[in-house]
């Protein structure tokens, strides 16, 4: 066996032992739920107005800001998820968003700065959702 | 604001808005890449950075309102659709550049080294993304585990075979054993990434097992039918341009429409265009003049104008500012981390296990991290996919320009010039070398001519033919890389080879691609260990000195001595004229005349030039006496000289005289003739530009070449100059 072809041998068992179990651990993931996009907001508290929310979202890092105020974006983090409702916290603000898991239709609550009870559409998402991959964005 | 819509035509006019754009676009491409390049950084390195500079990360950071106004959201559409079609006919073009003779037969070693450095990225990659997945990516259908786990992994193997095949061909590494081996590896990473990102977008695209299966079929036999049914085809177009002598439009059109329809039927079946155009281009003949003229006809408009605003478009999608945090930037570096780790650790390590030694796998491995703008295609694809979010695109883009950018510096480091040096260095102990670098074809007769009559007596004798190819303009694709390239088939050699054939003299051919001739010069005398170089001048482009720009560089940058060809007579000459005041230029000059005088019968005369009834003292006239003698009464040989001394207030008025009655006129670099080396002279030099004969100007740099003993009678002749002065 020339030492090429071990090499080679060597790094075929890799590939396939290193791939299979990657796959295998992997699938067992599951990634921060998608709520990237904007966000039609009614407001549930009297004398709080409407409002858009956009959400640029990374995994667990988020960046928000309203239309009424675009240029103060809150830098937000995923601290944690109960039962449907996801938590994210970033300085003083902190931000709750719960509902079904994938669903347009939300509640919003926010404390800190802009703080308010809304509920919550999705007008438009920021990453592809249908199957052919050409929608958002 | 209003200033700038106004002259952006109130933003209501696209076309006019487009072309501001697109204006911007290619003149930063072109400043920020000419700019790289002369950091000896790959251009399409700044041409890149170009397009991000134009983004959110900096333009829009800077100046919001403007980059709003230049940039406005809906006018995106048109860069994207202009970026899209740009990067299907560059996909084209990689493919028309794949050589199968760089893949075959290229060994063992080549094979498991260009397969580990794909796979040791790869799994590294996916591994990576069980760190990634759960912090950076959202739950979506096209962020399903899988499909980003294989699109990190492809992210992360590809290599930029056009980038690194250029630094090959500058650093003349492309036909070293390192060089060798790593072009057969990007060759083979190349068609294997873009095969990998075919199968993971069908995974990302298809809806389950069965559609999956589906895209699979399709894409299988799609593959079939390009090479049984479409490339006997395009053979057929060979032939028809080879009968026809050119490329008609007529075919360029049949060829465009091919790639379009490739490209429409492999993004119909789900693997995307970009790899049907690939594939057209892949399966074209090679070697032919069909694949070059469609190349040079294609690669312009493609590279030099729709490559940048695909730069442009990337940079206005990648949002630096996303990363703002502590945590983001570990992530990122995290992500260069692995990438080199996978790459260059994998290269490397496979390498070292084939038996190549350390230094020189390091460099295979440091080439192969080169990543350049294939990275940006892929993760363009990516993110149009919805593969990848926002921070993991600007991340892996970070990652993309980092592993290209370190690529050169860090080459210079694990592989210096000097060690390739070492390896090129000639002995020492043979006999006379002048080397000829030839540029123009029509000059290299009579230098070649020159140098027989210089060095005819020397039975080991050694002439080198150089031609310094630069190297190709668009360095973002195409490579000038050709391994079957030899010296002796090089065009601007050809008449002065076959000059030496009929002079039955040996002359060794040597060509390289340089992007600084004149060091290159002096560095290929220096490592040949050359006594003269032998040039013909060229008039500088920006001044009216003979002796400036490249001669100039050549003159004063060599540690060879240096002889500058003025030719104005078509034959070898008969009487030969050398002014004489002492200094170690006219000494050479007076060396070289005796050599020429012994092998071609030349009548030389030596002119001593005093001021006006000026009293020249008997030892002087002895010293010049001696020294011709030296030079010209060797007893077993000894040739004709004629001492001729003339009173003259200027001594170039008189050389312009007296070289009248001469053929040639062999003239040291002297500031008493009117003849200084600089590089940006504004004065013609009167000697070389009056006197009707032919010219050489010559340049001593005694101590290196007298230090080796190489130049005969130097040190005689310098100790007699001793009395002269």
């Amino acid at each position: 066996l020339s030492r090429p072809t071990a090499v080679y041998l060597v790094m075929i068992v890799v590939l396939i032992a290193g791939l299979w179990a990657v796959l295998a651990i992997g699938s067992h993931l599951v990634a921060p739920e998608d709520l990237a996009g904007k966000w039609k907001l009614q407001s549930t508290i009297h004398g709080i107005p409407d409002d858009m929310l956009n959400i640029e979202q990374s995994g667990r890092f988020y960046q928000i800001s309203f239309d009424r105020d675009p240029t103060h974006r809150l830098d937000l983090k995923w601290t944690d998820r109960t039962a449907n409702m996801v938590h994210l916290a970033g300085g003083d603000t902190k931000l709750t968003i719960s509902g079904l898991m994938d669903s347009d239709d939300k509640t919003v609550e926010l404390s800190g700065n802009h703080a308010g009870r809304w509920t919550a559409h999705r007008v438009t998402r920021a990453y592809p959702w249908d199957v052919s991959g050409k929608e958002g964005h | 604001l209003n200033f700038y819509s106004r002259f952006l035509g109130g933003g209501n006019d696209l076309l006019l808005l487009l072309l501001v754009q697109v204006a911007l676009i290619l003149g930063l491409s072109r400043v920020i890449g000419a700019l790289f390049r002369r950091m000896n950084q790959p251009q399409v390195v700044g041409e890149m950075l170009a397009g991000i500079m134009l983004g959110p990360s900096l333009f829009g950071w800077l100046a919001p309102a403007l980059s709003g106004a230049v940039f406005p959201p809906a006018s995106i559409v048109y860069l994207n659709v202009l970026s899209q079609v740009g990067v299907i006919f560059f996909l084209f073009l990689v493919g028309l550049e794949l050589d199968p003779k760089l893949i075959r037969n290229r060994g063992h070693s080549a094979v498991v080294i260009s397969h580990v450095s794909i796979v040791a990225p790869f799994l590294l990659g996916t591994a990576l993304s069980l760190l990634l997945y759960r912090r950076l990516f959202n739950h979506s259908p096209h962020m399903q585990f899988t499909s980003v786990a294989l699109f990190i992994g492809a992210s992360m193997s590809i290599t930029a075979f056009p980038v690194l095949a250029r630094i090959l061909t500058e650093r003349n590494l492309h036909k070293t054993k390192v060089g060798a081996v790593t072009i057969t590896c990007a060759a083979v990473d190349d068609v294997t990434a873009w095969c990998l990102l075919a199968l993971v977008i069908g995974i990302a695209r298809a809806n389950g097992i069965s559609s999956g299966l589906y895209t699979a079929g399709w894409a299988a036999l799609y593959v079939l039918v390009m090479f049984f049914g479409v490339r006997p085809f395009l053979r057929r177009l060979q032939l028809v341009h080879e009968r026809q002598g050119r490329l008609s439009q007529a075919m360029v059109g049949a060829i465009l429409l091919m790639v379009l329809v490739s490209a429409y039927i492999t993004e119909v079946i789900g693997i995307h265009a970009l790899f049907g155009a690939f594939l057209l281009g892949a399966i074209m003949p090679k070697g032919s003049e069909f694949v070059k003229t469609l190349t040079e006809k294609l690669e312009d408009f493609t590279v030099v104008f729709l490559l940048p605003v695909f730069f442009a478009f990337t940079g206005l999608k990648t949002r630096i500012g996303v990363l703002d945090n502590a945590e983001m930037w570990m992530y990122c570096g995290l992500v260069i981390l692995v990438a080199c780790a996978g790459k260059f650790g994998g290269s490397t390590l496979a390498a070292r296990a084939c038996g190549m030694p350390w230094r020189e796998a390091g460099a295979i491995g440091i080439l192969m991290n080169t990543r350049g703008l294939m990275e940006l295609v892929i993760l363009n694809v990516g993110r149009e996919l919805g593969v990848i979010t926002d921070a993991v695109f600007a991340m892996m883009v970070i990652m993309a320009l980092t592993t290209t950018a370190l690529t050169t510096p860090i080459l210079h480091w694990v592989y210096p010039r000097k060690l390739m040096e070492k390896e090129q260095a000639f002995d020492i102990t043979a006999g006379y070398k002048a080397l000829i670098p030839v540029s123009l074809p029509s000059s290299g007769i009579s230098l070649v001519r020159l140098a027989d009559a210089l060095t005819a007596d020397d039975e080991e004798r050694q002439i080198l033919a150089l031609t310094l190819k630069q190297p190709v303009d668009r360095d973002a694709f195409r490579t000038g890389l050709n391994l079957d390239d030899l010296p002796e088939k090089t065009d601007s050699l050809q008449p002065l080879l076959s000059e030496a054939a009929k002079l039955e003299m040996k002359v060794t051919p040597v060509a390289f691609v340089s992007r600084d001739v004149p060091s290159d010069i002096a560095r290929t005398a220096r490592l040949r260990n050359v006594n003269l170089i032998l040039m013909g001048f060229h008039n500088p482009v920006y001044t009216s000195s003979i002796l400036g720009g490249t001669v100039h560089r050549v003159l004063t940058g060599s540690d060879s001595d240096v002889a500058i060809f003025v030719e104005r007579g078509d034959s070898l000459p008969r009487t030969i004229l050398v002014p004489f005041l002492g200094s170690k230029h006219d000494r050479l000059a007076l060396e070289l005349a005796g050599r020429m005088a012994r092998n071609t019968q030349a009548a030389v005369t030596l002119l001593h030039v005093t001021p006006p009834h000026a009293l020249v003292s008997e030892a002087r006239k002895d010293g010049i006496k001696s020294m011709s003698d030296r030079v010209f009464n060797d007893p077993s040989h000894p040739l004709p000289v004629t001492l001729r001394t003339i009173e003259g207030e200027s001594p170039v008025e008189v050389v312009i005289e007296q070289a009248k009655e001469f053929e040639l006129v062999v003239i040291g670099v002297a500031e008493e003739w009117g003849l200084e080396s600089q590089l940006l002279g504004f004065r013609a030099e009167r000697v070389a530009r009056e006197v009707a004969s032919s010219l050489l100007i010559v340049r001593k740099h005694g101590s290196f070449a007298a230090a080796r003993g190489i130049t005969g009678s130097t040190e005689a002749v310098a100790e007699i100059a001793k009395r002269v002065n």
